[in-house]
């Protein structure tokens, strides 16, 4: 399709091209007559502006004309006629320059503009030469006086000067005259140009309509044009939107086709996947076998079973013969051929070497196709990996062996019964426990075997237990062994349903616990015996656990002193210490513990229930493990009564022991005096001194006595404070220095240093003074004595050895008893009271210490005592 | 020792009083001896005033811990050294009567009259230096 050609407008663009000549004709002709007509203006100015000049000089020739005149005629009245005169030369000067000037510029005109101005310039010079004779004339005279004379001539310049006046006029006259005839022309002419320029404004204004009537036709043509083309764009489109319709359309089609094609092949891709998908999860492998074309094909399964990476290579049947274990090859061949000759569908299980060298179990099924003849003419199958199953099964089959091998000879009796109790099955234990073969029991009733009154109880329970299917457990009953002895057994057993739920008997076991129950019946004895020994005894028994440090009291507790028994903390007994003893006790069972002695024995006070306090000696041994120990078992006694008498007895003793003090001092006194007396026989002088002797030891008796019964009273606290025992040794040593040297020792004092200790100094000087003492006392002569002092850890450990005569083995644990005194010693020297160490005791004791003594008869003695150290706080130093 | 010292002895047991003012006597003291706590109280607050008193716990009619407090009350006698003779050693007795005032505290058993002059002697020294 064309769009429509369009000759008229080719006639109009022709049009167009001549007008706008035409225009542009019209145009230069306007501007030329616009030109010609500012030609005419100019040129009428300059007309009018030489006319005006020519009048000016005119003026200027009349005037210089006059001012000549005036000059002749002032020299009459003035009688400077030189300088009238030559007023008049200047005049006549100026007169003929303007003269020559007008000359010049009328040669310029045209000729006929010449002769319109006429030959008045020679009259008007004619008439300026008469008017300067007759003036010269006039001077002359005037200068000779001869004023009268001169009338004449100036009449005659007089009517020159008129002459000139006239001449001068008309030259005016003609002048003006000349300009009007002059612009008379020029105004033709604009007129002229007038027309020409009516006449072309006019054509312009035709050519303007014209381009106006082109122009619409142009715009009518065009938007013709524009119409006829968007007609033609339009059936254009049409066209194109049908045409892209029909390639849609066509497109449309091949999409739903595409995407039909794509959704069957998804489904087959995912039909696949799922099928893969499926061979994997059951591990299954599936592969068919095409006799005709020989053509072998595995799923990927197929080759994961094999230990093949999928599609690594062709399948074929070689492969799969060489994939399988050598021992196995022969059989699976063997009943491959069979299938292939009878067509039936076989079940395989073989073993296959994967690549890594990996063993697995596979089962392989198989089936053949037929011809229509009936030949086999392929095989399918699957194959699935059964290795996991086969080593479960291994697995299952070894559990159930372990589990009949432990059934079988497990210590406890596992039974079975039908319905009636009558026993299925036991097991070889019931050979021990019983005395029974099973076979003597299988088949028979074994409820008689049970104790009676516990197989009533059991025939009671049962219907319940088969009703709520329940299990029982630790039901212990007596059974009668074949030797005819009771056993204890304890059971554990289930009502066992069959098909339907059918109740079809009872499976069990039975442990023998004859022993522990006789263990425990022991152990009950045992209890009930120490409960009933330690009520006759009255004691308080008690079992300390170091570690968690609880205590446990049996009800003697309650019994004796009213406190709660059984397992409490290690504070319930600690608590209830008297106030003035809880550090001292404490302190000894602390040191106890911290050595290595078995037993621990100590006497204190004890808060009963009603807040009273009892004496109690208590009595421990303790437990220990790797040198630490870990637990104390002991027993409390009450012995308030007997400290009771005790005391009563420290009283007496303290009252005689004080009333033997006056007659005592009474008697130091008075041989004291006697001893001073003069002039007494040598003789008496002696007996007085052993008196005073003997008084002086029964003075040390007596107080040893009261100190004894003081400490024993309980009554007394001593003083508790920081005694240096370096220095309280030192001091004693000193007083004792003259006895030693009697006895030609050597003593020694060794310390290594020790912080004080804690105790009452006057007491424990006495402590030391006695053992030293007694060391010296029981070495022979030029005997060795060694003092020592040292700390350890929280103690201070003073200790006197010596090399004397040592203490029988046997008389040693009876050392420090009071009134205690050893064979040999007793040989050795008589006046010993066996008060000395008793005290001793008590006083270290009471500080919180402890005294022992090592000896070997013959060979010397050490006796140690130790004393907690001197803590700073709340110790009177 | 300083001539002509007066000492009083307050003390109810006549042997020992006999004793102690013997030895005292042979030792230079003047000793005036009283048989129990009133007489040694009034005697100790009569001029002229004894140098030092030595005085005896368990007497009849005043035990001597309260002559001892009556004593350390008045001015007059607050100034006399006392020491106490006692057959007691507990050590209760002895700070009570230390902390009364007493300038000693001796069980006579375990002292010796020699050793009893000495410190008499030595309180009377002090007494003077004063």
């Amino acid at each position: 399709m064309n769009p429509p050609a369009n000759r008229s407008m080719m006639r109009l663009h022709r049009l167009y091209y001549v007008l706008a000549l035409f225009n542009m004709i019209t145009v230069g002709a306007s501007l030329y007559i616009g030109h010609e007509m500012i030609a005419t203006v100019k040129s009428s100015v300059g007309i009018f502006r030489g006319t005006q000049q020519r009048l000016e000089r005119y003026g200027e020739i009349g005037r210089r004309a006059q001012s000549a005149n005036a000059a002749v005629k002032s020299a009459f009245a003035n009688d400077d006629v030189a300088g009238q005169r030559k007023g008049f030369a200047e005049d006549k000067a100026a007169f003929a320059t303007a003269l020559a000037a007008e000359r010049r510029e009328t040669a310029r005109l045209s000729a006929d503009e010449q002769r319109a101005l006429g030959g008045n310039l020679d009259q008007i010079e004619a008439a300026m030469a008469g008017m300067e004779a007759a003036s010269a004339e006039v001077f002359e005279h005037l200068r000779a006086r001869t004023a009268v004379e001169a009338m004449p001539a100036m009449v005659r310049a007089d009517r020159h000067y008129g002459e000139l006046l006239n001449a001068l006029r008309e030259m005016r006259r003609d002048a003006v005259n000349l300009q009007a005839r002059l612009l008379d022309r020029q105004e033709r002419e604009a007129d002229v140009r007038r027309w020409y320029e009516l006449a072309i404004g006019f054509a312009v204004l035709v050519m303007v309509a014209a381009a106006a009537v082109y122009g619409r036709q142009v715009s009518i043509r065009l938007r013709r044009n524009d119409r006829e083309r968007s007609e033609y764009l339009q059936a254009l489109e049409t066209a194109q939107t049908a045409l892209r319709q029909q390639t849609d359309e066509l497109e449309r089609r091949v999409e739903s086709r595409t995407a039909e094609l794509g959704t069957a092949n998804r489904q087959l891709s995912q039909s696949e996947a799922h099928m893969a998908e499926a061979q994997r999860l059951a591990n299954i492998g599936s592969w068919s076998w095409d006799l005709r074309s020989a053509v072998v094909t595995w799923s990927d399964q197929q080759y994961r079973v094999m230990g093949f990476e999928p599609r690594a290579f062709p399948a074929s049947y070689e492969l799969y013969l060489q994939a399988l274990h050598p021992d196995d090859r022969e059989a699976v061949q063997a009943v491959i051929d069979k299938a292939l000759q009878t067509g039936e569908p076989f079940v395989v299980r073989q073993r296959l070497v994967a690549p890594d060298g990996t063993t697995r179990h596979v089962e392989t099924r198989g089936q053949a196709s037929h011809r229509a003849d009936g030949k086999v003419e392929g095989l399918t199958g699957t194959s699935q990996d059964i290795t996991a199953a086969h080593a479960a099964e291994g697995a299952r089959r070894a559990a159930e062996e372990q589990f009949r091998a432990y059934v079988e000879n497990t210590a406890e009796w596992v039974w079975a019964l039908d319905p009636r109790g009558h026993l299925t099955y036991s097991n070889r234990a019931v050979f021990e426990i019983l005395g029974y073969e099973p076979e003597e029991l299988i088949g028979k009733d074994v409820r008689p075997l049970v104790e009676p009154v516990a197989r009533a109880a059991t025939e009671r329970m049962l219907p319940e237990v088969i009703a709520g299917r329940q299990r029982w457990n630790g039901i212990v009953r007596r059974f009668r062994h074949k030797n005819g002895q009771w056993r204890y057994l304890e059971s554990s057993g289930m009502p066992v349903f069959g098909e339907h739920g059918r109740f079809v008997g009872f499976r069990g076991a039975e442990r023998d616990i004859s022993r522990r129950k006789l263990a425990e019946e022991a152990l009950r004895r045992s209890e009930e015996r120490f409960q009933l020994a330690a009520r006759a005894t009255n004691d308080v028994l008690w079992d300390l656990d170091l570690a968690t440090g609880e205590i446990w009291r049996n009800d003697g507790m309650l019994r004796l002193f009213g406190h709660q028994h059984g397992a409490q903390h290690f504070e319930a007994w600690e608590g209830l210490l008297h106030p003035d003893e809880h550090d001292a006790v404490r302190a000894r069972l602390l040191t106890f513990l911290g050595s290595e002695r078995e037993t621990w024995t100590d006497e204190y006070r004890f808060r009963r229930g009603d807040g009273s306090y009892a004496w109690v000696l208590d009595r421990g041994i303790a437990v220990r493990a790797d040198g630490k120990a870990v637990r104390m078992i002991g027993s409390m006694i009450d012995i308030t009564e007997r400290k009771e008498a005790e005391r009563m007895k420290s009283d007496f003793v303290s009252f005689v022991s004080h009333q033997l003090r006056t007659p005592l001092a009474g008697m130091n006194w008075m041989l004291e005096l006697a001893a001073e007396a003069e002039n007494l026989p040598v003789q008496a002088r002696d007996y007085i001194a052993e008196a005073r002797e003997s008084a002086a030891r029964l003075s040390g008796l007596v107080n040893d006595l009261l100190d004894i019964a003081r400490l024993e009273s309980g009554r007394t606290m001593l003083a508790r404070q920081a005694v240096r025992l370096e220095d309280l040794t030192q001091s004693v040593l000193r007083e004792m220095q003259t006895v030693i040297d009697e006895k030609r020792h050597t003593v020694t004092f060794e310390t290594s240093g020790a912080a004080p200790a804690l105790g009452d100094e006057q007491m424990l000087r006495q402590v030391v003074a006695n053992l030293v003492s007694n060391a010296i006392k029981y070495t022979p002569d030029g005997g060795h004595i060694e003092v020592r002092l040292m700390q350890r850890h929280d103690l201070v450990e003073w200790s006197v050895r010596d090399n004397g005569m040592g203490i029988p083995r046997a008389a040693q644990p009876r050392l420090f008893e009071k009134f205690y005194r050893a064979d040999n010693a007793i040989s050795k020297e008589a006046e010993g009271t066996g008060l000395g160490l008793h005290l001793v005791r008590l006083v270290v004791e009471h500080a919180g210490g402890q005294i022992w003594c090592d000896s070997e008869e013959g060979e010397g003695s050490r006796f140690t005592f130790t004393l907690p150290v001197a803590q700073q706080e709340g110790v009177r130093a | 020792m300083s001539a002509m010292a007066r000492v009083l002895l307050v003390e109810d047991d006549k042997f020992l009083r006999r004793a102690c003012e013997a030895s005292l006597r042979q030792r230079g003291f003047d000793v005036t001896t009283a048989n129990d706590g009133e007489e040694g109280l009034r005697l100790a607050q009569a001029a002229p005033y004894a140098d030092v008193i030595l005085l005896d716990l368990l007497m009849p009619k005043m035990p001597g811990i309260e002559v001892l407090r009556a004593l350390k009350a008045q001015p007059e006698t607050r100034e006399i050294p006392v020491l106490i003779l006692s057959n007691s050693s507990r050590e209760d007795d002895k700070q009570q009567a230390m902390q009364l005032g007493a300038a000693g505290y001796y069980v006579k058993a375990n002292l010796s009259l020699r050793e009893l002059a000495v410190q008499v002697d030595q309180l009377v020294q002090r007494d003077e230096s004063h």
